[in-house]
């Protein structure tokens, strides 16, 4: 307990840094190895240690996310313990590669108890297991196979893998000189998508997700084909970013109909969609998306190897893939993006980020992202530039309504009268005079209930719940005034702060300003526009100093790099974007050629034509 | 975060909230017994001007509270323990000082007024000529019923009316302080008139310089008019460095704000040119002569300049004012709209004015001895050195000026009507 | 291999950083007292300052080519060898110490007189504190990069005001034109070349600077554009309050924000000049202690900077607590600092670098006569 509290003291005086070791700098150029080549580095001087002798320091002991080597310490000839929780670890890792090397054996029955037995088909009531038989070159095979009901298409396991294998035989063809396994592989089974697996994990993976294995009798391997056909959503409109231009599909569960959507917008060979299998247990594919000769080879690796090191056991969804993945888990503003939308993820790609899909959520993320883009809607490009800038300035007003406007009244009004026009101010105290709570403590009810009414309303069950949540705001506030726990002219302030927070397109960074509001005001209460400039000061600080992905958060502005500033607050038209956003680092920086409506330039003509043209 | 709580419990020192204060629109200063003041607040009551008053309430809309104190801060303390909520200036528009006050010097009063933080520097000053005190609880807006309001509105009609100065604390710290100019204030005072009857006498009371007395030709209190607002804001306090020596009345501080440039658009009236027609009336006493105006509306065509030359230590001064206006009306058959009638009428509109404004100039050199019109400022400009302006000494060598006055009118425009047939000429003369 | 994270700070940046610590005295008090030396003139004063600091750090920055990735501390390593630097950090480090806290106590004097006014000042530079602290922790780079953010918004907020006071101008409140007379500007300038002491951060961040040549076009620029809001605040100043008025208000800039009145709606905009003044505040006093501890781990050759963070936090809060009153405080600025300052920022710089310069061509000498001897 002194311990601790010892810790804790030294902590906070000392401010021993806890950086992590190595902070990812996207750059340009880069020496780094391809991304095993930390660790084997690593490996190395670890090795030329203890091969010294040296003692090793403390740095390599830091468990994290870090791949370990496996290899206990040395020193002074004793063998160091090893805490519990690696010993652990260990030894599931052991169990693990023992259960991976398990080839597949060459009969049946043993393949069939084997199976039985690791999937517990006796109790396991819709894994399905069929046998029939199989000729090849006029020999009878007996085969099984296996699967799960529900996960499998059904048409598609009748159709392609049974009626063929039992079928299909008797169609003369060309067998000679080949052997059972090419003969079924290569005529047998007309399905798109099969493995040649020799572990029986292998085969267990495959059929996990909605595969179909196949194992005949006599072969050393099985077959595991591709037969997904669950039951899911379609692709419908987004729920939360609603538009009125532009497309309205949005992403649904499934990561192949996902990045098919993808590549149904950007049609590019260079489009790369790397799988990734996340969490041990839940084994998620998660999949990279990124342009191969745009997109900066630094940040592809860190991004690769970032996700290939969480090791949990479930991963549930993108938001939480999220939370693994950011640099900086306090602070408060999101580091990545997450969005429903593919023509979204398909314009962030084509300017060299990289995205980020999961299956079973409807939800994309896409790195790296600075603090401008989240508030940035995708309508932006879709209106004409008049619009769009007019539309930015309106949600940079909500955005600075939302956090700043209860604060700055309750500053005002209670420490800087002299700034209020007189009858403003005389309406203000005549109004309070029924008011039995001090200012803050009515901002405080009010506050609290609008988030408890705009808590409630995503819950209560169809249609009723906006209207009612909108009726209750209504009702509640009125109610309040008429029984004199509020002013009016607080009435607006807090409905005004709750449209403004409306206005924030990204739903993440909408949270933060809704939860930092109340900083605010607590800071606005006790030290007037002081504490508000306090509060500016320290938030603007902490955002500045943020890094997403090894870009500083706030870029443009706070590292002032080349290039237009003018298209992340107001709006460039389009056609004059020439340049993709250079702190990104793509490889070609260029998207536009310098006159990219073509038709400006005229073509030939004579002089007359020219002069007649701007005589008019 | 241990620091967090302490700083919450701290508490809010500063934190005072809308209600708990009570807004002083107006400060009144009177002279008190053996060198103490006598202190007026006009206090504004919010809950029967905001939400939920009406309008027949508005006696209730402000209070009045006087009080004897020998500073102003201490009048606040004394009038702390009557009052439940706490006194505030913030929002103060106005400080009267009396007269009596101002003729033995402002200037401790000016100070403590810049010094405190609660006092803008936007707030109006004026001299009353009576007691501030009365003045203050005449005061009865009929037209608002915040009385904030009333006061800001009310200081500002120089604007339109020209018979006032700009009298800004702020502007007035700055005269008073400057080596080249001498402060000036609004001059206010209660008009208790009851009936049109008394309003010959008043006029015959007023200081004339023609035998006409046209608007503007009196001072505060003297005014023929009876309203239910019994405030009235006309004319100007001379003060020379902190004293004050002298008032003058509408129509000079029209030539104060025509010579130091702050006119805004006046209406003005001048006897016509051409003589009346001479009329019988009813019981053949004689004949009279019908007096005939002409009405302008004047504003400033341009900045006016002031050039001084020394010549034998004296310096000549010579002013000269641009202004611009349209005809509102004539009363006579002349068409003054047109040619030579135009001409006629600007030359004698420039010539009347720049009697004024020379008898102005005159009265502040002889009469008060302050150079109010800050006609220094292009002397200072000559100099090199802040030592030899101080030796100058302005002020002493302002009472030897001379001055040549020089104004211009042009007549723009003559409202709707280009021309007005007289009906003398439709129908005949004298019917 | 791991990859070492280097501070990088950018030109714009390091240009917005010596901008705010140039000119937030200007929002302080530099007005009031410059008028009391120059009288009228007092804007002539400042341009003399201002070219007078330019011509200096032009012949400074052209002797210390030769050491151009070095900062000064190391320059004082080559002049003097480790006493040496320890010695010019401990006096560069003292004079930062001197200059924040009496900053420190100035603006928490102002903050009271001007809105809150029944805090114990001893809250109110607390928060200061706060912020400085969280400021300082953050690093350098952090601090320049708010710094690029701000200082632009906080330059527009103040030209701003100064364009709304073009009513009340009157030119004739500039006359006399030469004030006291040249003799006396020029005395008088001596002490006040220490409104521009602050340009030792130039030379500390030096290492740090993207491309090596750069810091004397930033540190020109920056002595430009500090002498442009000099001289432009103090003329307006000048040109509202005449000259023995100008020397009466305790916050020259708050009282020209103060009087701005368009109409009856659009008159009480102090309120944004208490934001700028208070955000100019924090960026300043931030970056000051960043460079007291980052002066102090260097002379010393300490490890680390951020556990010298709290200790000076403290010290600085306690030297702050210790003047009486407001008029001792100031006393200390105008009285002693003024006076002293541009020795250390000026003279100091100078003679280190002439001094490592000399050396190193004795050494240099020194090497060729061996090798020819040999």
């Amino acid at each position: 307990m002194e311990n601790n509290v010892l810790k804790w003291l030294k902590n906070i005086f000392l401010f021993s840094p806890k950086e992590p070791k190595y902070r990812f700098v996207l750059d340009d150029a880069n020496n780094q190895d391809d991304n095993g080549g930390t660790d084997t580095s690593r490996q190395a001087k670890k090795d030329t240690e203890a091969k010294n002798g040296t003692q090793p320091k403390d740095e390599d002991k830091v468990s994290g996310r870090k791949a370990k080597n496996g290899k206990r310490t040395v020193v002074d000839g004793v063998k160091q313990p090893i805490p519990i929780n690696e010993m652990n670890e260990k030894k599931r890792e052991k169990k693990d590669s023992s259960a991976n090397a398990l080839f597949i054996d060459t009969s049946i029955n043993v393949n069939l108890e084997y199976i039985k037995q690791r999937y517990s088909a006796d109790i396991n009531g819709d894994f399905v297991i069929r046998e029939f038989k199989v000729i090849v070159m006029n020999k009878d095979y007996s085969v099984f196979i296996c699967f799960f009901d529900g996960l499998v298409d059904t048409i598609v396991v009748n159709m392609s893998i049974i009626q063929p294998l039992m079928t299909l035989s008797t169609l003369p063809v060309n067998t000679k000189d080949q052997t059972v396994r090419d003969v079924v592989y290569n005529h047998l089974i007309p399905q798109s998508q099969i493995k040649i697996c020799r572990t029986y994990q292998e085969v267990v993976d495959e059929v996990n997700f909605g595969g179909l294995g196949i194992f005949i009798d006599g072969l050393d391997v099985a077959f595991a084909c591709d037969v997904k056909g669950w039951e899911h959503r379609n692709v419908e409109q987004p729920t939360s970013e609603l538009n009125i231009r532009g497309p309205k599909e949005s992403f649904n569960e499934i990561n192949r109909k996902n990045s098919a959507l993808i590549r149904k917008i950007i049609k590019d060979e260079n489009l790369i969609v790397e799988d990734i299998l996340v969490g041990e247990r839940s084994k998620t594919p998660c999949s990279m998306v990124y342009i191969k000769n745009l997109a900066n080879d630094s940040l592809v690796r860190e991004v690769r190897r970032r996700i290939k090191s969480i090791k949990i056991a479930y991963l549930r969804d993108a938001g939480e893939l999220e939370q693994f993945l950011e640099d900086s888990p306090y602070l408060p503003a999101p580091q990545m993006l997450l969005t429903e939308r593919p023509d979204r993820v398909a314009s962030y790609l084509s300017e060299g980020r990289v995205g980020i899909i999961v299956h079973g959520s409807p939800f994309a993320i896409v790195v790296p992202v600075t603090f401008f883009n989240l508030i940035h809607s995708p309508e932006d490009y879709y209106l004409r530039y008049p619009y769009a800038t007019f539309l930015r300035l309106i949600r940079i007003l909500g955005i600075l309504f939302t956090l700043l406007l209860p604060s700055f009244y309750l500053a005002v009004t209670n420490y800087h009268h002299e700034m209020l026009p007189t009858d403003l101010l005389l309406a203000i105290a005549s109004a309070r005079e029924k008011v039995p709570f001090p200012t803050v403590i009515s901002i405080f009810i009010m506050e609290i209930a609008f988030e408890l009414i705009r808590e409630a309303g995503i819950r209560i069950p169809g249609p009723i719940g906006p209207t009612l949540s909108i009726v209750g705001a209504l009702i509640l506030g009125q109610a309040a005034v008429a029984a004199n726990l509020v002013s009016p002219i607080l009435i607006i302030v807090v409905a005004l702060t709750a449209i403004g927070s409306f206005a924030i397109p990204d739903f993440s960074l909408g949270y933060s300003f809704r939860a930092l509001r109340f900083i605010y005001i607590i800071l606005a209460s006790f030290a007037g526009l002081l504490g508000i400039s306090l509060g500016i000061f320290i938030h603007l600080l902490v955002l500045v100093h943020a890094k997403s992905f090894g870009v500083p958060f706030m870029v443009p502005f706070a590292p002032k790099t080349s290039g237009t500033r003018t298209n992340v607050i107001l709006k460039t038209p389009l056609w004059k974007e020439e340049d993709r956003p250079d702190f990104i680092n793509p490889k070609d920086i260029k998207q536009q050629a310098h006159i990219s409506r073509g038709w400006l330039k005229r073509r030939g003509g004579a002089n007359a034509d020219e002069t007649e043209d701007k005589d008019r | 975060m241990v620091i967090l709580i302490v700083f919450s419990m701290s508490g809010c020192f500063d934190s005072i909230e809308a209600d708990e204060m009570a807004f002083v629109v107006s400060l009144g200063i009177d002279k008190g017994s053996s060198g103490n003041l006598i202190l007026t607040f006009l206090v504004a009551v919010p809950i029967s001007i905001g939400v939920g008053g009406e309008i027949g309430e508005v006696e209730k809309s402000t209070t009045i509270i006087t009080v004897e104190a020998p500073t102003i801060n201490g009048a606040v303390s004394i009038v702390n323990t009557l009052l439940s909520k706490r006194i505030s200036f913030s929002h103060a528009k106005l400080v009267l000082i009396s007269k009596e006050l101002a003729q033995e010097g402002v200037e401790k009063y000016i100070n403590a007024l810049i010094r405190f933080r609660e006092f803008r520097p936007t707030m109006f000053i004026a001299i009353s000529r009576d007691k501030a005190e009365e003045f203050l609880k005449a005061v009865k807006p009929v037209l608002e019923i915040n009385p904030a309001k009333f006061f800001e509105m009310f200081m500002v009609s120089y604007k339109h009316t020209g018979y006032s100065p700009r009298s800004e604390l702020e502007t007035f710290y700055l005269k008073m302080e400057c080596t080249c100019n001498q402060p000036v204030a609004a001059l206010l005072d209660i008009n208790d008139v009851s009936d049109s009857s008394e309003f010959e006498r008043i006029l015959s009371e007023a200081e004339i310089d023609e035998d006409s007395t046209i608007e503007g030709d009196y001072k505060a209190g003297e005014i023929p008019i009876i309203s239910d607002t019994k405030s009235s804001n006309m004319g100007l306090a001379v003060f020379r460095g902190d004293k004050m020596v002298g008032e003058m009345d509408g129509r000079e501080a029209l030539s104060y704000l025509m010579v130091t440039g702050d006119l805004g658009l006046v209406y003005y009236s001048l006897p016509d040119p051409e003589e009346g027609r001479k009329y019988m009336p009813g019981d053949f006493t004689g004949t009279e002569i019908e007096k005939n105006y002409i009405s302008l509306r004047l504003g400033m065509a341009r900045k006016p300049s002031i050039k001084v030359k020394i010549k034998d230590d004296r310096p000549i001064i010579s002013v000269s004012v641009f202004l611009e206006g349209d005809i509102l009306s004539v009363d006579s058959d002349q068409d003054y709209s047109v040619g030579e009638e135009l001409t006629k009428l600007e030359n004698y509109a420039s010539e009347h004015i720049r009697k004024n404004i020379y008898e102005f100039l005159v009265k502040t050199r002889d009469e008060f001895k302050s150079d109010i019109c800050a006609t220094g400022k292009p002397v200072k400009k000559t100099f090199l050195y802040w030592d030899d302006w101080v030796a100058f000494k302005w002020m002493d060598k302002y009472e030897k000026a001379e001055f040549n006055v020089d104004v211009k009118v042009l007549i723009r425009r003559s409202g709707i009507m280009t021309k007005n047939i007289p009906m003398s000429l439709l129908k005949g003369k004298d019917k | 291999m791991q990859m070492k994270q280097k501070i990088k700070i950018g030109n714009f940046e390091a240009l917005c950083l010596l901008i705010n610590m140039f000119c937030s005295k200007l929002i302080l008090d530099f007005p009031r007292y410059v008028s009391e030396d120059g009288g009228t003139a007092s804007w002539l004063l400042v341009l003399l300052i201002s070219i007078v600091v330019f011509v200096v750090f032009t012949f400074l920055a052209r002797i210390y080519k030769k050491f151009s990735d070095k900062d000064i501390l190391d320059v004082a390593k080559l002049a003097f060898g480790e006493p040496g630097k320890i010695i010019a950090g401990l006096l560069f480090m003292l004079q930062f110490l001197y200059l924040v806290t009496i900053v420190v106590r100035e603006f928490a004097e102002d903050i009271k007189v001007i809105s809150l006014t029944t805090t114990p000042i001893s809250i109110i530079i607390s928060l200061f504190c706060i912020g400085m602290l969280t400021g300082a922790f953050l690093g350098i780079e952090t601090l320049c990069r708010i710094n690029a953010l701000a200082v632009p918004v906080l330059s527009a907020a103040f030209i701003f005001i100064l364009l709304l006071s073009i009513p009340r101008f009157d030119s004739s409140k500039i006359a006399p034109w030469l004030g006291p007379g040249p003799a006396v500007l020029i005395k008088k300038a001596i002490p006040n070349i220490s409104a521009y002491s602050e340009l030792t951060t130039l030379l500390f961040i030096i290492p740090y600077l993207n491309d090596k040549g750069n810091y004397v076009s930033i540190g020109k620029y920056a002595i430009l554009a500090s002498g442009f809001f000099f001289t432009v605040g103090t003329l307006t100043y000048t040109l509202v309050y005449q000259y023995p008025m100008s020397t009466e208000f305790f916050l020259p800039l708050y009282q020209l924000a103060r009087s701005i009145a368009i109409g009856r709606f659009l008159s009480r905009i102090e309120a944004i000049f208490i934001l700028v003044w208070a955000s100019s505040a924090f960026l300043y006093l931030s970056s000051g202690l960043y460079f007291v501890t980052y002066m102090f781990k260097k002379s010393f050759g300490l490890q680390t900077r951020k556990p010298l963070l709290i200790p000076f936090t403290i010290l600085i809060f306690s030297i702050a607590m210790i003047p009486e009153n407001l008029y001792s405080a100031l006393r200390l600025k105008m009285g002693y600092y003024r006076n002293y300052a541009w020795i250390i920022t000026i003279i100091v710089p100078l003679f280190l670098v002439t001094a490592a310069s000399v050396r190193a061509k004795i050494e240099r000498r020194n090497k060729s006569d061996e090798a020819k001897s040999q």
